[in-house]
């Protein structure tokens, strides 16, 4: 299973995560009857194979707003900003900072996150001056009132899920591998992910995602996506519809930075008071 | 009535002709019961524009339903906190996640606790793993789940003996009886094999869920052993006393195409079948019998005498006509007075059994005569049909003033005893002891908690406003206020998970738990909470999305309706005076219920009087005397009266069904009434005997058919009183009572009255008769 580093950029990336290869898997391959194992063999080489092409980034920036749809009457924004470290050996390290509401502005958490175990997390709350190191039972609620759980948003390694490739089918005309995965943490809020990555650039298209009982929860479709460096594909927009609730919300990314040149030393406890 | 004597030939004449083209059209109506459709639950008996649903519904769409399933683990005398309860308490909560439709689930053993670890913020369950933790560990929890303001009287007992888990279910809008079907079904199935493995502890399941599903399977079973039962005895009990079985099949025919009228209505109005309008069927059954009885007692006793059967058949219907078709516009009338209640199952009641007893007319007038031509009826001599009376009426007349003064002495008794009666309209004690839920609600009740609550909505008005410091001040100023009532038995709000992060991020300090003063800090914590929870276990149940409202909870405990009123408007009082900026009605369904329950009693009362001016109006015009007609309103309005003061004495507590007992028996009361003043101006006017004379007649003519009648009915609706369903077996009893009352002031009261009135009633009359007496 441990194919190469794999580094994680921020959640979006993580997002579509998944993975990379066994290089001689390309998309061409294998229409015979998969017996169960190669099947799983199968879709951890996708998610080895899109992990693999998102890999060497370095760091990157980013800044995104939030849409909440509330059954379709109302919209209410919200401001981010997320920044990302990619970490050799382990998962990457990231800071997500909240510039609106102005209650927020400048409330920032940092995440370390690990290929085995849980996650490190600190939060700095600007109203008290303290930085806090968080430790919860798990982050599969929604927060900011949106249908995002800090748990979808948060960096998602290879390590932290089992695959099993289940077919292939198109995605908006885009021929796509459908790859199911099972969190590994028993903690996790859902019981499995269902995935579409593109079969031309490996790009996450859309997440099923299946509660406790099983159940269809929501849905996230990413559209929009643009390639930086000549290599790492990045989306414009992630719609998450709430299929229990009808409610949705859209996070809409803008102003991708690529290499900005941070480093270590902007992902600690320390950093966290001065990041604005 | 040369109209009437043509009709009666035409009827005799072609019997079979007007019998075949009225069931082609009676098929045709019935035809739309075929789509009928039904739909069960709570909310039926709220109308789309009634502000409590609207405020309930606003409160759902912000915060999410809250409809429920509760687990009451009662240990019976020990501790919730010993190894194997704790452990037992766990495994529902996190095999409650299987539940169908489950949304949240709440218990001691996931409560989320903040707590400080050296420099972390630790935001975790309250019991990881129940069967790993040493006895130290389960004094430090049972100590922190004491003294949690939020669980205790809600999920955890006072004294820890009794704990709760509640699970929060999001139900679809379409779909929802088959919802909360599997919904119960997993929790009673989960109930019992946490039992099965420890015996210490007695489980039992309550919530609004339990009190869906057990009006769903108390409106089934009801449908399937009373109403059957209620059939059988009905067709018995007339064959008896008729000692005629053929007159029983009419009667089966009669009620059969009745029913099918009415619900044939029913479903080409497209009203869906809901716990109460399906009492509608009963009750036209019980219409139909009596236009059955009347009209047949005189045909049998005609037929006895040795007539032939179409001479017999036409004085029957000469005899009945008349007083059936009016009883039958005036009921109607008094059905369609049950438009007046704001409550829709109630209103389609009234309005499918108004068609239904004019459906009963019609299959009397047009199919009853072509029934009894063609069956073959004995013609045994010498046996008498009915109920013999004379003894009864010459008693009556010999004691007419004693009967009249000790009546009336009688009557003001028992009506002063009305105001006893209180309004109590909560869904949770519609159901009898035996129900499984109403031992449940006991638990409940006695042992842990409330089953009313009252949700308050409070609203900044603003975008991300919940976090101002001043609005979360007086929210927690009402929440103190709150938990000082007697009557509260829990409030939650996200006010104590504020000050507790508060109090955390400040190393446990003591003074720390207040309160943060400052917007930012405040939203800070709630961001902190709201990335650290787990799925289920969020904020939105408690805080509009935007962050503009919050929502406060108050569990009540041994709350009438009207208590629970009082307490609403007492707690806005409160804030108006105190609060001002964020005063707001409660919301919820316990009161909602207590409201439109209040408002049924109004609009119903509304509704009768209406219904009394109607039927007066009718009487006046078929009797052609004002004085009449107010004379009938006695013995009209009496029997309602007398009945709920018997039940002021003895019960004192009614629910929504009482509201409706006036409208769903005045029908019947005026069907005796009138039948008797009918036969009463007849001798009076037409054969020109005295007052005395004329009772004697009308008890003759009348009276036995009016006594089966209301043996029958009696007994029929004596058949919903061992309904489990109280709305059903209250109404039941109350209008059985009712009935009796009517016929016994019918009986005695009413030819007193007449006696005493005589002069006043028909000053003409008394004079022809006293002048023409010697005859």
């Amino acid at each position: 299973m441990n194919v190469k580093r794999s580094s994680q950029s921020g959640f979006y990336r993580s997002l579509f995560v998944v993975i990379g290869v066994a290089i001689f898997s390309g998309p061409a391959v294998s229409q015979e009857p998969a017996a169960n194992k190669s099947a799983v063999e199968r879709g951890l080489a996708i998610a080895l194979e899109a992990d693999q092409r998102d890999s060497g980034f370095e760091d990157t920036t980013v800044s995104f707003t939030m849409l909440l749809n509330l059954s379709g009457v109302e919209e209410i924004r919200r401001e981010m900003r997320q920044l990302t470290l990619e970490v050799e050996g382990d998962g990457d390290k990231s800071v997500m900072v909240f510039d609106k509401p102005r209650d927020l502005n400048g409330t920032a958490i940092l995440t370390f996150t690990h290929k085995v175990g849980s996650d490190d997390q600190w939060l700095y709350l600007p109203a008290l001056k303290r930085v806090k190191r968080i430790s919860s039972a798990d982050k599969s609620g929604p927060f900011m009132g949106s249908e995002f759980a800090y748990e979808d948003l948060s960096s998602q390694e290879v390590e932290k899920y089992t695959y099993t490739y289940l077919r292939d089918e198109p995605v908006e005309g885009e021929p796509s591998f459908v790859v199911e995965r099972v969190p590994v943490d028993p903690k996790s809020g859902y019981t499995r992910q269902v995935t579409w990555l593109d079969q031309s650039e490996y790009r996450l298209r859309r997440v099923d995602y299946y509660d406790r009982k099983g159940e269809l929860l929501k849905t996230m479709t990413l559209t929009g996506y643009t390639q930086y460096l000549d290599q790492y594909w990045r989306p414009a927009k992630m719609i998450m519809k709430n299929h229990q609730n009808g409610k949705g919300t859209t996070l809409i990314f803008e102003d991708y930075r690529f290499r900005t040149g941070l480093t270590d030393s902007d992902f600690n406890r320390s950093a966290l008071s001065r990041i604005r | 009535m040369l109209f009437k004597d043509r009709l009666i030939t035409a009827l005799v004449r072609y019997p079979y002709r007007v019998m075949l083209v009225s069931l082609v059209l009676i098929l045709g109506i019935g035809f739309g019961g075929s789509q009928l459709t039904v739909e069960s639950g709570i909310d039926v008996f709220f109308s789309d524009e009634d502000p409590s649903m609207l405020a309930d519904r606003e409160l759902k769409r912000t915060y999410g339903r809250e409809d429920n399933v509760l687990f009451v683990i009662d240990t019976q005398g020990g501790d919730i906190f010993e190894a194997s309860n704790l452990s037992s308490v766990q495994a529902i909560t996190e095999n409650s996640w299987q539940m169908p439709h489950s949304r949240r689930v709440d218990s001691i053993t996931n409560f989320l606790y903040p707590e400080v670890d050296g420099d972390d913020i630790v935001i975790d369950r309250l019991v990881d793993d129940a069967d790993s933790l040493t006895p130290q560990e389960r004094r430090r929890i049972k100590g922190i789940a004491s003294s949690q303001q939020a669980l205790i009287g809600r999920l955890l007992a006072d004294g820890s003996q009794v704990a709760a888990v509640n699970v929060t279910l999001n139900l679809p809008e379409e779909g929802q009886e088959a919802a909360i079907d599997t919904a119960v079904k997993y929790a009673r199935a989960l109930a019992t094999q946490v039992e099965n493995g420890n015996p210490a502890i007695k489980i039992h399941l309550a919530g609004w869920a339990l009190t869906e599903q057990t009006l769903a399977e108390v409106a089934a079973r009801d449908a399937v052993t009373l109403m059957p039962a209620l059939f059988v005895l009905v067709l018995v009990i007339i064959a008896l006393l008729m000692r005629s079985v053929m007159a029983s099949i009419c009667t089966v025919v009669t009620i059969f195409l009745s029913i099918l009228c009415g619900m044939g209505f029913a479903g080409w109005a497209g009203i869906s079948l809901n716990s109460v309008n399906v009492s509608a069927p009963t009750i036209i059954m019980t219409l139909a019998v009596a236009d059955c009885i009347h009209l047949l007692s005189v045909f049998l006793t005609r037929l006895r005498k040795g007539q032939e059967k179409t001479d017999a058949l036409r004085g029957a219907l000469d005899h009945t006509l008349y007083p059936i078709l009016l009883t039958s516009i005036t009921t109607a009338l008094g059905f369609l007075s049950m438009n007046f209640s704001e409550s829709p199952p109630f209103r389609e009641l009234g309005t499918i059994s108004a068609v239904g007893v004019l459906g009963a007319l019609w299959v009397t007038v047009t199919i009853l005569p072509g029934l009894v031509l063609i069956l073959p009826f004995r013609k045994s001599g010498g046996v008498t049909t009915g109920i013999p009376l004379d003894g009864l009426a010459n008693w009556v007349i010999r004691h007419n003033t004693r009967i009249f003064w000790s009546s009336l002495l009688f009557i003001a008794l028992i009506v002063s005893f009305i105001p006893r009666i209180e309004l109590n309209d909560d869904p949770t004690g519609y159901f009898s002891d035996s129900v499984p839920l109403s031992q449940a609600i006991d638990v409940v009740e006695n042992k842990l908690s409330g089953t009313q609550s009252l949700y308050y909505s409070f609203d900044s008005g603003e975008d991300q406003g919940v976090v101002d410091p001043g609005f979360l001040a007086d929210i927690d100023t009402f929440v103190s206020w709150l938990r000082a009532q007697p009557e509260v038995v829990n409030v939650e709000s996200f006010t104590d998970t504020l000050k507790r992060l508060n109090q955390v991020m400040h190393n446990e300090a003591l003074e720390w738990y207040k309160l943060p003063d400052s917007r930012e800090l405040a939203a800070q914590y709630a961001l902190l909470y709201e990335i650290s929870v787990p799925y289920g276990q969020d904020v939105t149940h408690q805080m509009s999305a935007d962050k503009s409202s919050l929502k406060v909870a108050a569990t009540l405990k041994n709350q009438q309706s009207q208590g629970l009123i009082a307490f609403e408007s007492r707690g806005r009082r409160w804030m108006q005076d105190n609060v001002p900026g964020i005063a707001a009605h409660a919301a919820g369904q316990s009161i909602s219920f207590a409201n439109v329950g209040l408002r049924n009693i109004n609009s119903m009362l509304l509704g009768s009087l209406a219904a009394i001016l109607f039927v007066s109006f009718c009487l006046i015009i078929a009797f052609r005397s004002i004085r009449f007609g107010l004379v009938s309103c006695i013995p009209n309005l009496f029997p309602a009266f007398v009945s709920l003061g018997i039940w002021g004495a003895m019960v004192g507590e009614v629910n929504i069904a009482a509201s409706v007992v006036f409208s769903l028996t005045l029908g019947i009361i005026v069907d005796d009434t009138t039948h008797f003043l009918v036969k009463y101006l007849e001798a009076r006017q037409a054969r020109n005997l005295d007052a005395e004379e004329a009772i004697r007649y009308a008890f003759t003519a009348v009276g036995s058919a009016l006594l089966s009648t209301s043996i029958v009915l009696a007994i029929g609706f004596m058949a919903l009183v061992q309904s489990d369903f109280s709305v059903n077996s209250t109404s039941g009893l109350l209008v059985t009572m009712t009935i009796l009352v009517a016929i016994v002031l019918d009986l005695l009261f009413l030819p007193t009255v007449l006696i005493k009135a005589d002069r006043w009633l028909l000053p003409k009359a008394s004079k022809t008769a006293i002048i023409d007496g010697p005859e």
